[in-house]
């Protein structure tokens, strides 16, 4: 599916409108103005406002705009980075089972096989001389706790 | 603290076996990533912050600030070599500095970059010095009402001239004020928009929105493209990398230019280097005798931009330190690590926190002769990291991420803020949506609530105290004509709706 710049747009503005909205209604719940000055809703509410605003400016600019057949999908190329992400996703929440080490080996395999397409053999060698390094300088050397997971890595 | 005694005070601090090695170490670290692709310097600090909560401020900051400069002469290297500016700023080198290597004058146009860099780097230092006290004098009668304006004045600016379109870039910053607002208010125990989470009473934490814009949306962006890069061979040997007396004198003027022009972009908060680099170029090729060889390998089409980039360092650092507003997502990012340490960057840091400020200012004139030293002789060297293949820099630095996430409190709730910050930096970005906005919203949310809010207490909650006091009501003034007059300007000259392209 083609998504442009313009639609990318019009769907940024009302989820940046949505979100304005929900900070004025929820700082409308705290105090405004208070005996000794302006209440914890003050700030939130002018900003929230300011967003609102905003959000309707770039709605209106965006759906006035001519559309064209030439536009270019902005997202055409997106896939391998919101694949990467998805992946990097599962190895968080892997991270305290399966610990640090072996999600980092997961993602420089998938990094290197999938997206950069490398040999499996150089990318194995990377999966575990990376993980090894990192615990080499943050847990001997510079003591940093890194989650471990039930696999002690 | 006179200024000739406070920078000799701070030569005292910079020339410590200590700080000279922080100092290195910094130069070094930033002049790496500047060569490496997909790695910039915000990401770089916000990466090793954590790293440094242990540090005493002056050789924190002394190595951070080596790491922001330092970059910056780095990013020469692969625009000269691949075409591929390391940073942002290095683009307007690529259009002289590729061609030259082109024509067989890598080492000549690696040379002219490092020269010019180091030229402008001190001239923006020694602008710095001389700047820095009278504005910080100058800033000692604001109070809570100048302040807030200053702020707003600030983030105008940054807004004005962050990115292509001032809606979004508005937008942005709002978002961060508001995610600056996540936690306990600041004058109240009134939690705020926390979802009932616990662990955000105490508010988001910075390195992890600061390491997912940066660093983990940089890792995002880098993997669309899938390839590296094809390398110029660099010729070995000092001889082979400096440039000839011609070069050096048709260069003269380009120095001059680049270092003005630098230092003076740098000031405006959210100009940044790249808009100092490319209005440097423009001038040089505006009042060059021999226009026509620009973007055919001029050599002084090299060194004016690689010149402002460095001159906008001593710049930038200005209102930073001299009044806590940071001008661009690297200084931002610089105000933190300050706070973190309990130094307060702004009017009182000078005599409050001498030795860090006169140690930094100091340092910064070591940091360009170790980068002249470094990037001269050793060019052919840092050219090979650029045959790293990106695949591997982008595990390492996704390895970075997490461990600095992480290690911030341990807890698994920062990694899984990292990853929601690190998508939504891709986002904006591919929207184009600026990042330095939100950043500076973000670190600046909180001190303009509380200037405004103490404003308004001081008046009883009169608003009118914003614009009764005469340099508040300036820079407001300012800071409205800014937003307000391209909108105006819109709605005077109507322009014709225009297909969309990407």
């Amino acid at each position: 599916m083609r998504v442009s710049a313009n639609t990318s747009d019009i769907l940024a503005a009302v989820a940046l409108g949505a979100l304005g909205a929900y900070i004025v209604r929820t700082a409308i719940g705290w105090d405004w103005m208070t005996s000794s000055g302006p209440g914890p809703g003050f700030f939130p509410v002018l900003y929230g406002g300011a967003m609102i605003g905003l959000a309707l400016v770039l709605l209106l600019r965006a759906s006035m705009q001519v559309r064209s057949s030439e536009d270019e999908d902005i997202w055409r190329r997106s896939g391998r980075s919101f694949g990467l992400w998805l992946v990097f996703i599962a190895g968080v929440a892997l991270l305290p089972i399966v610990g640090y080490s072996v999600v980092m080996a997961v993602l420089t395999l998938f990094i290197a096989t999938v997206l950069y397409r490398r040999s499996f053999g150089r990318a194995l060698i990377a999966a575990i001389l990376v993980p090894a390094g990192f615990h080499l300088i943050f847990v001997t050397l510079l003591g940093v706790e890194l989650p471990l997971g039930y696999t002690g890595f | 603290m006179h200024t000739l005694e406070g920078l000799l005070h701070g030569f005292a601090i910079a020339l410590t076996f200590e700080n000279a090695m922080w100092c290195f170490v910094g130069v070094f670290l930033g002049t790496i990533i500047g060569i490496l692709p997909g790695l910039g310097p915000a990401a770089t600090i916000a990466l090793l912050l954590p790293l440094t909560y242990d540090m005493a401020p002056a050789p924190g900051i002394i190595m951070l600030a080596g790491i922001y400069y330092g970059a910056k002469y780095g990013g020469s290297t692969t625009s000269i070599l691949l075409n591929m500016p390391g940073e942002a700023s290095s683009v307007a080198t690529c259009l002289d500095g590729y061609q030259m290597a082109l024509k067989g004058q890598a080492g000549q146009a690696l040379g002219i970059a490092a020269i010019a860099s180091f030229v402008a780097g001190t001239v923006g230092v020694i602008a710095l010095t001389l700047l820095a006290p009278p504005v910080a004098e100058f800033a000692l009668s604001f109070s809570s009402p100048e302040y807030f304006a200053l702020m707003c004045l600030g983030l105008s600016l940054v807004v004005l001239l962050g990115g292509s379109s001032m809606v979004k870039a508005l937008l942005a910053l709002l978002v961060g004020l508001w995610l600056s607002s996540i936690g306990a208010d600041i004058f109240s125990v009134q939690s705020r928009f926390t979802f009932g989470v616990a662990t955000l009473i105490d508010g988001l934490d910075f390195m992890v929105v600061a390491i997912g814009i940066f660093a983990l949306s940089e890792v995002l962006a880098t993997a669309e493209q899938g390839q590296d890069g094809r390398l110029i061979p660099v010729p070995r040997g000092l001889r082979n990398l400096l440039p000839t007396r011609e070069q050096l004198k048709a260069c003269r003027f380009a120095f001059v230019n680049g270092s003005v022009v630098g230092f003076i972009v740098g000031v405006l908060p959210g100009a940044g280097s790249s808009v100092a680099s490319f209005i440097s170029y423009g001038i040089e090729k505006a009042f060059s005798r021999r226009p026509e060889l620009f973007g055919h390998g001029a050599p002084e089409g090299v060194a004016a931009p690689e010149g402002a980039n460095n001159a906008d360092t001593g710049g930038a650092l200005v209102p930073l330190l001299t009044l806590g507003i940071p001008g661009g997502g690297t200084t931002a990012i610089l105000l933190s690590a300050l706070i973190i340490w309990g130094v307060r960057p702004g009017p009182m840091m000078l005599t409050d926190s001498p030795d860090v400020f006169w140690g930094l200012v100091a340092s910064m004139y070591l940091g360009n002769v170790m980068l002249l030293l470094l990037n001269l002789p050793l060019v052919p060297l840092f050219a090979q990291l650029l045959r790293v293949p990106v695949w591997l820099i982008l595990s390492i630095v996704l390895g970075i991420s997490i461990v600095g996430a992480f290690s911030i409190s341990q807890s698994m709730l920062d990694v899984w803020f990292l990853a929601g910050f690190g998508i939504l930096g891709y986002v904006m970005a591919k929207l184009r949506f600026p990042a330095a906005p939100l950043i500076l919203g973000f670190v600046l949310g909180d001190a303009m609530e509380r200037a405004l809010r103490q404003s308004l207490m001081m008046s009883q909650g009169d608003l009118g105290i914003l614009v009764s006091r005469p340099m508040s009501a300036v820079m407001l003034g300012c800071a409205a004509l800014i937003v307000l007059l391209p909108l105006l300007r819109r709605l005077s000259f109507p322009q014709p709706s225009k297909p969309v392209s990407g």
